[in-house]
């Protein structure tokens, strides 16, 4: 086996309170790829990200990014591990400029030259973002705080990125640029991990994907298998 | 199990046993203790109705001394007899200043003057959510303050009511005590009182079921102010001397520990605060005015009961965040359950 | 009513809106970032004072070296608050954040009352500070000159430092959204005890400008202060910096001009004026001057 894992979770069990979110998961991703996690509203892959990125702390289970277990590790720690978390709903800061925006996403960076270089990078990926550096994050539209909600994440230099639902409440042109620039980040050599529920988006560009239902595994397997399956099929691809 | 008539008839010899134990402690009790006793009982009456606003209601109000403060002048200002309102306070108004109103007319008075404030102040401010709402509140004890210490004509301003007619005895507080924990689990009980619960646990779901949300937050903030203008009568016709300083920022606080130690959303909870929070301060006072201790002398450390309430107030909202009863609610029927399981019996009949 | 007067009661306004301007911007600071009413703020203050007083009487040191270690000691004080009571309950509900408020405010000025004593104690300033300057009718005192340029460089100082530092960029995230504040891999207990020091700081100058102001300080001068602030930076619009300078201005000029314009019978009344100004600013435009509706999430 050539391809190395990346990210590795054990039997994992995530709690809000005394509500069980995700029970026992287990998943890997391998060193390059895109996979996508699946499910309907609440069957818990927000939270399986929360749980990655330290936000939540699991009750059982291990995560592995590379050699580190993210359980033991600060939630602030893990960006500078190269893993970049684009949360739910973009979670931009509305009161500040695109520009700080972005700078935020470098925070652990100390290399001015370095920030400079990766802001021009991001500025090529989005352009309309360069156009509107100077603006309050705030007044840009979904789409435009979407770009600006990836860019600050790719502005850590991330070796791998969780996007969480970034088509949600985007126009259909806007989600086809969003997705081509996740496949285009695919192709440059980041390994992905997409929570969806627009199945048929993540499906067109990953390599496989997990599908999840109130918190637990429910199926696994490359695009292939899953696009062919009838169960997917009749539950998130609308038959 | 036991059925609700025989938890009534409990109930009633309980009250009765009760008086007994009351009428003996009143008889041969130092009047000092018997003070302690009576401040139990007020303190009763204030926690169990701020429960009902802040536990029950989820209005964390901070302006129960507030209440307390209108519902003890405007009763002390209608019972002060005539020929002592002319020299205490000339200015009244002249059909003020000639009206006496036996005890418990004025204290039903005070305590509607009290709801009155609440419902004029509630109207905008209900409508304000958490922390905004707990300092207008607190705001709101600031204005009434302000308006006690310079209305000087009506109240003596800084200088207070003194020379009250100790009209409270210790069977106005404990019937008061009795009122006011039936009355507010009357409420509590009733399609009402479970609307307002609903508003506390989720206010938008509670509005989309249909429940008027002002209305419920309204109608349980009015009881409560009316409870604590009752509350702060009885307190002033105890101490007989009320001053703006009486009903101080500080002692909400008092109340707001007494209610979240015992805890928020159970009567019995505000009961238990209530007499724990009241005997305690009442054991560290001889600590503040300096004592001996094993042959050292300790200089007299002011505040430091204060200090004590507060430390244990955070002790309690860390490791006991809902109080040290919870939601639980005094019961005879749990009571019985208890009893049986100790004796090794079963509980099934 | 003359110009002068007007004139007059501007200036004292302004001076007093600069002090409430002071403690607004930390208390609306830690507001937005951890959801938490900060009762204890107000006291800070009075503890800046007294530590002035006590440098200037006990170590005979010039008033101006004394706010600076008034400032150092009211920064560490305010960080220790944080780090033992706030820090343990973070992430639980709103309403224990505030009683723990209420109980830290409660023990620091118990604390004042048993160590200090509750008697007010007389704070001297400095003669030049007192000299008056005379312009017609009107009348300045290098204090209220003080008062309101040393605010002004401080506030000034502030905004650069949020605008243009690192750790000022990640203090205004996380007062939008300390959650993913983390996620971008800011250290928010870095953040957090950053906002509470020189939130203290800040609350701590405009303590020793109160007692500069009104020769006199006491355990309880910070109650009334602090809450007056909260109330400054609702007016302004929580959680934003300029926000709560704006309200502190608002709020200082309408408080002096109210007492300054209506009959003298009411002058007593000044607090209550504030926290109906409260009750309105919170009716009509809850989010403020400056501040951004909150929406409810469903």
């Amino acid at each position: 086996m050539l391809e190395q894992t990346v990210l590795e979770l054990k039997d994992l069990d995530l709690f809000y309170g005394n509500i069980q979110a995700v029970k026992n998961l287990s998943l890997e991703v391998k060193q390059g790829e895109l996979v996508a996690l699946l499910g309907a509203n609440g069957a818990g892959k927000t939270s399986t990200l929360r749980g990655i990125s330290g936000m939540l702390k699991p009750r059982k289970g291990q995560i592995f990014f590379h050699s580190h277990d993210l359980t033991k590790v600060g939630p602030h720690q893990i960006v500078s591990l190269g893993l970049a978390h684009c949360p739910e709903g973009r979670g931009i800061f509305a009161r500040i400029s695109v520009l700080e925006n972005l700078k935020i996403g470098a925070y652990c960076c100390a290399d001015k030259k370095q920030i400079q270089q990766d802001l021009e990078w991001v500025y090529s990926l989005f352009p309309i973002l360069a156009e509107r550096k100077n603006q309050v994050a705030g007044t840009l539209s979904g789409g435009e705080q979407q770009m600006l909600a990836i860019g600050r994440a790719l502005m850590s230099r991330p070796t791998m990125l969780l996007f969480d639902e970034p088509s949600l409440g985007l126009a259909p042109l806007i989600i086809e640029t969003i997705y081509k620039v996740i496949a285009a980040l695919k192709k440059e050599g980041k390994t992905i991990l997409l929570v969806e529920q627009n199945a048929y988006a993540a499906l067109e560009v990953a390599d496989r994907a997990y599908v999840l239902e109130t918190g637990a595994l429910k199926l696994s397997g490359t695009t292939m298998e899953l696009l062919q399956n009838e169960a997917v099929k009749n539950a998130y691809l609308g038959g | 199990m036991m059925n609700t008539k025989t938890a009534k008839l409990y109930t009633i010899v309980f009250l009765v046993f009760g008086t007994g134990v009351l009428y003996l402690l009143n008889r041969f009790l130092s009047p000092y203790h018997m003070q302690i006793i009576n401040l139990i009982g007020i303190n009763i009456i204030l926690v169990v109705s701020l429960n009902l606003s802040n536990g029950f209601c989820g209005i964390f109000s901070l302006g129960h001394a507030g209440f307390m403060a209108v519902g003890a002048y405007v009763t002390a200002i209608l019972t002060i007899p005539a020929a002592k309102k002319f020299i205490l306070l000339p200015q009244l108004p002249g059909w003020l200043a000639s009206l006496q109103l036996p005890f418990l007319f004025a204290l039903l008075l005070g305590g509607l003057v009290a709801s009155i404030c609440a419902l004029v102040i509630g109207y905008p401010v209900l409508r304000l959510r958490g922390h905004y709402l707990s300092v207008a509140t607190l705001g709101f004890l600031v204005i009434i303050q302000v308006f006690i210490t310079q209305m000087d004509g009506l109240t003596r301003g800084a200088r207070g009511l003194n020379g009250l007619e100790s009209f409270t005895n210790v069977w106005w507080i404990w019937f008061g005590v009795i009122l006011t924990i039936y009355i507010v689990a009357k409420v509590i009980h009733s399609a009402y009182g479970r609307g307002m619960i609903a508003v506390k646990e989720d206010e938008l779901a509670a509005e989309c079921l249909g429940v008027n949300l002002t209305s419920h937050k309204l109608l349980a903030f009015c009881l409560s102010a009316f409870f604590a203008g009752i509350g702060g009568a009885l307190w002033g016709h105890l101490i007989t001397v009320i001053t703006p300083g009486s009903f101080s920022y500080s002692q909400t606080f008092n109340l707001v520990v007494m209610s979240v130690v015992g805890g928020m959303s159970s009567i019995t909870g505000g009961v238990v605060g209530a007499l724990l929070m009241t005997l305690i301060p009442e054991l560290l006072r001889n600590l503040e005015s300096g004592i001996t201790l094993w042959g050292i002398n300790l200089p007299p450390l002011y505040g430091l009961s204060q200090i004590i309430l507060a430390i244990a107030l955070i002790l309690v909202i860390l490791f006991r965040p809902n109080g040290l009863l919870g939601r639980l609610e005094f019961s005879w029927t749990r009571l019985q359950i208890k009893s049986l399981f100790r004796k090794g019996g079963d509980t099934t009949h | 009513m003359s110009l002068a007067y007007l004139i007059q009661n501007t200036i004292d306004g302004l001076s007093l809106g600069s002090i409430y301007a002071l403690i607004a911007i930390g208390f609306s600071l830690t507001f937005s970032i951890l959801r938490l009413i900060n009762f204890a703020h107000g006291d800070i203050l009075m503890i800046g004072a007294y530590c002035a007083l006590f440098i200037v009487i006990g170590m005979q040191l010039p008033l101006w070296a004394a706010l600076i270690l008034a400032m150092g000691f009211a920064a560490l004080v305010g960080i220790f608050i944080e780090r033992l009571a706030y820090r343990p309950l973070r992430g639980s509900n709103d309403v224990a954040a505030l009683i723990t408020s209420l109980a830290v405010s409660i023990i620091i000025q118990n604390t004042g009352i048993m160590t200090v004593t509750a008697q007010p104690r007389k704070f001297e300033v400095p003669e030049v500070l007192s000299n008056i300057h005379n312009f017609g009718n009107i009348s300045i005192s290098n204090m209220t000159l003080l008062i309101i340029s040393l605010s002004l460089v401080l506030m000034i100082a502030f905004s650069l430092f949020v605008t243009h530092t690192k750790i000022g960029v990640a203090m205004r995230a996380c007062s939008e959204n300390i959650g993913v504040a983390q996620l971008m891999g800011i250290d928010i207990n870095r953040v957090i005890s950053t906002t509470f020091a020189l939130g203290s700081a800040m609350a701590a100058v405009s303590g020793i400008m109160l007692a500069g102001q009104y020769g006199r300080i006491e355990p309880l001068m910070g109650f009334v202060p602090g809450l007056k602030a909260f109330v400054a930076a609702v007016i302004g619009g929580i959680g934003s910096v300029s926000g709560a300078a704006l309200g502190g201005y608002v709020l200082g000029l309408s408080e002096i001009l109210l007492v300054a314009l209506l009959p003298p019978a009411y002058s007593g009344y000044r607090d209550a004026f504030v926290f109906i100004i409260l009750i309105l600013v919170l009716l009509f435009k809850p989010s403020g001057i400056l501040g951004q509706a909150e929406g409810r999430k469903v």
